[in-house]
């Protein structure tokens, strides 16, 4: 048997260790599939000039993930980008995704980007590193002397040195409260023509909501007497918190027309021509700004944290209404400020009325470059019972910064003619299926499995089970024996003459019993007083008459009268008369004598038991 | 020594592939059988099931999970049948009942019934007839023993109050006999198939007299070969139906 066992198990063995070796040797090939590779368009650079860095993945599986570039303090890193290609061949995926990455630097000098690496399954790969060298800009672009080189600096700064693209970000404060309005304007000035649509990154701002401005606006304009060409851009910041913020650089990307290189029918010509002109990245300075905590004191209770001037108005649709039907209030803030963050002002629970779920809906306006326009919190009231109620309106606080105070507006409360309900009305209450909060059934489906078995036997019928038939045959059994058993007693009470016949065997049994005993003790006197006695009075009680003292010739006509055969009265009458011998003439009798004499009068009864 | 082999082998086997043993307890099939229904994997919910019952396990619990696997794989007149055996032991189970009218109104589309007829229901149906068994044979019992006690004290008390008991012993006796009639003297079947075919004779050169939906529950009448004579009382009809197209409850 076991043999046999081994013979099976041994092949699957065989079979699952080979699959499982197969399968990590899969995995292994699939890993090695993936190919990292990093390149550059120039080694050398000037320093205002960029250089792209494309790292290309390419492997048999579908998700390559990014790569991770390594810190490269000497360089601003703007990612530009990827490009993917997925192909499917003899049933198998593979693709090829290039990251794009564009590079200026920050200095002159020699430098090494180190080896680019992407986590891909667990393995990590690496590209082998780069080496860069960055000119200052005359060392390189003779023809480029005319353009410093470029840093951020303010607008007076471009200006002086009569650059014909930069970008300036300036703001209307530096200085605000928290959740004051911010006006960010980023501006592009420029006097040369665009190839291509700029690419624009907006300045980091971290600690803000913002809300963007539009329209951008496009205008010309004459600064020491050059005219450029200006786009204006102008988002709203709120402060989230009080502290020092900056709000980051922001970065154009253009493509512009290239009259560096004079040559015109050398190969720069076609190569501007068809590349597109060059590539500018502008860059604007950073701005500091200082946001203020809103002032403790004299802050209202209710405030929270509503900042600029606003008002409120309260309506409802209907002042006249039958109890259980539905009211809408309205609570409408209106006015300039950070209005998407204004909260719910709180409505509490309105005495007599069953209150819903509030819904708000916000409207906003942007001209005029201010965040304007109104929230408004809408709310389903049901009342509950009968007669004028007054609905009192939640208060609303703000700030107001150029004040500098805040303010709290308490709408007047509103009165309700609440008229009784008609009957119907009264049971429609149920009938207002948007609103009731009851249970709702979504999707009927059976119920789940019962995930315990506790009885794990057949089930037995009890009807068919033969125990239960018997026990059932066997009442109807005993009730008749016990219906016999009371008729018998019941008789051996009544008659006497019966209760005596029943008894006589029993009688006679025990007096020979203690005659058979007698003849062993050879004990003859005895022994025929009992023999005589019990013959008679089983004679007495078989035929119910006294039998002490009863003569041989009335025993004798008794027995007759019984129509009992003459035989056994003359039996009977020996018995007895041996019996008279042995007690009073005191004759001899040996054991024989009396064993027969006892054996005479037992045939003698189970005769008399056959007749009578 | 070969023990030692078997048992390394049979532990390697186990740590590489997740080899298992084919597990012998009923206990554990009915859990596997579980795991499936949970994992959607009905089909093989459905032969673990019916692999304990093939052990020989009988039991509302069992007939439940089973109509439920088979309910889930679309087999409504499967579900039925198991759903149906499932309330004749439990009539009184709250999720086995909610089951069973929710397949079977899915399956007939008929409307549910009226208030009469629903307390009707709930009555017929609140033993089972083991319950049955025992009520009536309890008060069988108790009559024999007030019989017992009359014979030997002529009380009218006793009279009495046998009155009611005997009224009691026609009543759940009836009401016993009515569902061993129904239940186990009658035989019902379900139509398992989409649309089960009845003909007018025991065989298909008989022309179909008429169609029965999956789930239909039927009266078997007789049976020849592989036929069944099959009939709905409350719609008067009566034909032949070949075997595989029901199953008896």
């Amino acid at each position: 048997m076991k043999n046999i066992l081994l013979k099976i198990l041994f092949p699957g063995l065989i079979l699952s260790v080979l699959f499982s070796l197969f399968s990590i040797g899969g995995q292994t090939a699939f890993a090695q599939d993936i190919s990292l590779s990093a390149s550059i368009d120039e080694n050398i650079i000037s320093l205002d000039d960029q250089l792209t860095l494309k790292v290309s993945a390419s492997g048999k599986t579908t998700k390559i993930p990014s790569p991770t570039l390594p810190d490269l303090p000497d360089f601003t890193v703007y990612s530009s980008g990827r490009s993917q290609n997925v192909s499917l061949i003899n049933g198998k995926f593979s693709s090829s995704v290039t990251f794009n990455y564009i590079l200026s630097p920050r200095k002159a000098g020699k430098y090494t980007i180190p080896p680019i690496t992407l986590s891909h399954k667990g393995t990590i790969y690496k590209t082998s590193s780069i080496d860069i060298e960055v000119t200052s800009s005359a060392a390189h672009y003779p023809p480029y002397k005319s353009k410093p080189p470029q840093t951020s600096s303010p607008r007076e700064e471009h200006l002086e040195r009569g650059e014909d693209l930069f970008i300036t970000t300036s703001v209307d404060k530096k200085t605000s409260y928290v959740n004051e309005q911010i006006i960010l304007s980023f501006k592009f000035y420029r006097r040369v023509r665009l190839l291509s649509q700029p690419q624009y990154s907006p300045p980091d701002t971290t600690g803000f909501w913002f809300e963007d401005l539009p329209p951008q606006k496009n205008y010309d304009s004459m600064i020491k007497d050059r005219q450029y060409t200006v786009t204006e851009i102008k988002t709203a910041l709120f402060p989230t918190s009080p502290g020092k913020y900056t709000i980051g650089s922001a970065n154009l990307k253009c493509n512009i027309e290239d009259f560096s290189r004079d040559d015109f029918l050398g190969d720069s010509f076609f190569q501007s021509f068809f590349s597109g002109g060059k590539t500018k990245t502008l860059k604007s300075s950073p701005i500091q700004i200082k946001v203020l905590p809103l002032p403790e004191k004299g802050k209202p209770e209710n405030f929270t944290g509503a900042v600029g001037k606003y008002s409120v108005a309260t309506s409802i649709d209907k002042d006249k209404i039958q109890v259980n039907q539905p009211i809408t209030l309205t609570i409408s803030i209106s006015g300039k400020g950070n209005l998407k963050t204004i909260s719910l002002p709180l409505i509490k629970n309105i005495k007599n009325f069953k209150k819903y779920k509030t819904v708000s809906s916000l409207n906003l306006s942007k001209k005029n470059y201010t965040i304007k326009g109104s929230k408004t919190f809408t709310t389903m009231i049901v009342p509950q019972k009968a007669g004028e109620q007054t609905i009192s309106m939640p208060s609303f606080s703000f700030f107001n910064p150029k004040a500098k105070k805040y303010k709290t507006i308490n709408p007047s409360p509103i009165k309700i003619e609440v008229l009784p309900a008609s009957k119907e009305e009264t049971s429609s209450l149920s009938t207002l299926p948007q609103f009731r909060e009851g249970i709702k059934i979504l999707g009927e489906d059976i119920r789940y499995i019962k995930t315990n078995i506790n009885n794990k036997r057949k089930v037995i019928f009890l009807y068919q089970s033969p125990l239960l038939i018997g026990f059932q045959l066997g009442a109807i059994l005993i009730l008749f024996l016990l219906r016999q058993y009371k008729k018998q007693t019941d008789r051996l009470n009544r008659d006497i003459g019966y209760a005596r016949k029943k008894q006589a065997l029993k009688t006679v049994n025990h007096t020979l019993k203690k005659a058979k005993r007698m003849i062993n003790l050879q004990n003859t006197k005895e022994f025929y007083s009992l023999l005589a006695n019990g013959l008679l009075s089983y004679l007495g009680n078989k035929l119910n008459f006294a039998a002490r003292g009863i003569t041989r010739e009335e025993l004798s006509k008794q027995l007759k009268e019984r129509n009992i055969p003459q035989d056994t009265i003359n039996q009977c009458i020996k018995i007895l008369e041996n019996s008279d011998f042995a007690r009073f003439a005191s004759s001899k009798f040996n054991t024989e004598d009396l064993k027969n004499d006892y054996q005479e009068t037992t045939k003698i009864i189970k005769q008399l038991e056959k007749l009578l | 020594m070969k023990i030692k082999i078997f048992i390394f082998i049979s532990l390697f086997l186990s740590l590489f592939n997740n080899f298992s043993f084919a597990v012998s307890q009923t206990g554990d099939i009915f859990n596997q059988g579980c795991s499936f229904y949970e994992e959607g994997n009905y089909l093989q919910a459905i032969n673990a099931y019916e692999s304990v019952i093939k052990k020989g396990v009988e039991n509302p619990t069992i007939y439940y999970n089973l109509g439920n696997a088979y309910f889930k794989n679309q087999q409504l007149g499967k579900a039925l049948v198991h759903y149906e055996r499932a309330f004749r032991l439990s009539p009184r189970n709250e999720d086995i009942r909610f089951n069973l009218t929710f397949a079977r109104l899915k399956a007939t589309k008929e409307k549910t019934p009226g208030i009469f007829k629903k307390i009707f229901f709930n009555i017929y149906n609140l033993l089972n007839i083991n319950e049955l068994t025992l009520f009536t044979s309890f008060f069988y019992f108790s009559l024999c023993i007030l019989i017992a006690v009359y014979i030997f004290k002529k009380k009218h008390l006793l009279l009495w109050l046998m009155i009611p008991v005997g009224f009691l012993i026609v009543f759940s006796g009836s009401w016993l006999g009515i569902k061993i009639y129904n239940e186990k003297i009658t035989t019902s079947a379900i139509v398992i198939v989409p649309c089960g075919e009845v003909r007018n004779g025991p065989s298909t050169d008989y022309s179909i007299g008429f169609t029965l939906p999956e789930g239909e529950k039927v009266i078997v009448l007789q049976q020849k070969d592989s036929w069944y004579a099959v009939g709905i009382k409350e719609k008067g009809l009566k034909g032949w139906i070949n075997k595989e197209s029901i199953e008896k409850i």
